[in-house]
């Protein structure tokens, strides 16, 4: 087993940490790496606060920022006068 | 006596859902927009889904709201149409995403922008800038990643649902997610804090 992974894999392992549970060994490579790296434990405070606000979008997007344009709504209700 | 005439007047299927499309068509239209990158698309997968309604309206048992029986009705329309498109390839990504991967990752900026802004979610979703810019983000992901992405990480469905759903292995499901979350963490860094950094000014 190996004892220490890039950036690169150090981040691959910091998204798939937020979709499924990782291996002990993977856990274990990833907590040593972010001790010594500054730049990949940003990457992770990014991540996580980024989850957090797409999580949220849905609902502070206020009914005024998209609207679908008044000629859709009469085309819809053409088609759906002439089913 | 107005309530109990209007709600004892039977309203014809085409009545009703013509009123649906007043009443959920922005709500539904929101929704398909989040979920595929062209307005044109998000309004014919609206219009297929009140068409639906109206073909389906004898099957709505009124168990659930309106509007929870339309949007169902368009997340299966959206999920139908990504079926018929070939299979997600990192081919979609210009360079195959390396370009992302590599600013995203080995930037020495993006270690500043996290000592210099706290980011705090609810701040970022408090500017409407910022909320436009995230979307615009989002349309920069080919429309399958967006697809896998939005699942995950805007409606909060779990990775074995996805994966079920979408006929997706883990693994390529893992790589996915980690190519646009890299894409959106970069985007959002360049454009939404210059778009903050301008209204300061």
């Amino acid at each position: 087993m190996k004892l220490m992974i890039t950036c690169e894999e150090a981040s691959t392992l910091l998204s798939e940490k937020m979709d499924v549970s990782l291996s002990p060994a993977k856990r274990l490579l990833l907590k040593t790496h972010l001790i010594m790296c500054k730049k990949c434990t940003a990457v992770k405070d990014q991540m996580i606060v980024l989850r957090k606000v797409f999580l949220g979008l849905e609902d502070a997007t206020s009914k005024d920022e998209i609207k679908m344009p008044d000629s859709s709504i009469n085309r819809i209700k053409k088609e759906l006068r002439e089913q | 006596m107005d309530d109990i005439n209007k709600s004892s007047t039977p309203e014809s299927p085409l009545e009703e859902i013509s009123n649906w499309v007043e009443e959920h068509g922005d709500l539904l239209y929101r929704f398909a927009r989040y979920r595929v990158n062209s307005h044109e698309l998000a309004e014919d997968l609206v219009q297929i889904t009140f068409i639906s309604a109206l073909k389906d309206w004898q099957r709505f048992r009124r168990e659930s709201s309106p509007k929870t029986w339309l949007v169902s009705i368009l997340r299966h329309k959206i999920i139908d149409h990504y079926r018929r498109k070939k299979p997600a390839s990192l081919e979609d990504f210009p360079d195959g995403g390396e370009a992302v991967t590599q600013s995203a990752i080995a930037s020495e900026e993006m270690v500043q922008d996290t000592e210099s802004i706290r980011l705090n979610p609810e701040e970022i979703l408090e500017h409407q800038e910022l909320r436009h810019t995230l979307r615009e983000c989002l349309d920069l992901l080919p429309e399958r990643f967006k697809q896998v992405f939005v699942m995950r990480d805007i409606e909060n469905d779990s990775t074995e649902n996805i994966c079920r759903e979408l006929n997706l292995s883990v693994s390529n499901f893992s790589v996915m997610m980690y190519r646009a979350r890299l894409l959106l963490k970069d985007c959002f860094l360049k454009k939404g804090f210059s778009s903050l950094s301008q209204n300061k000014k």
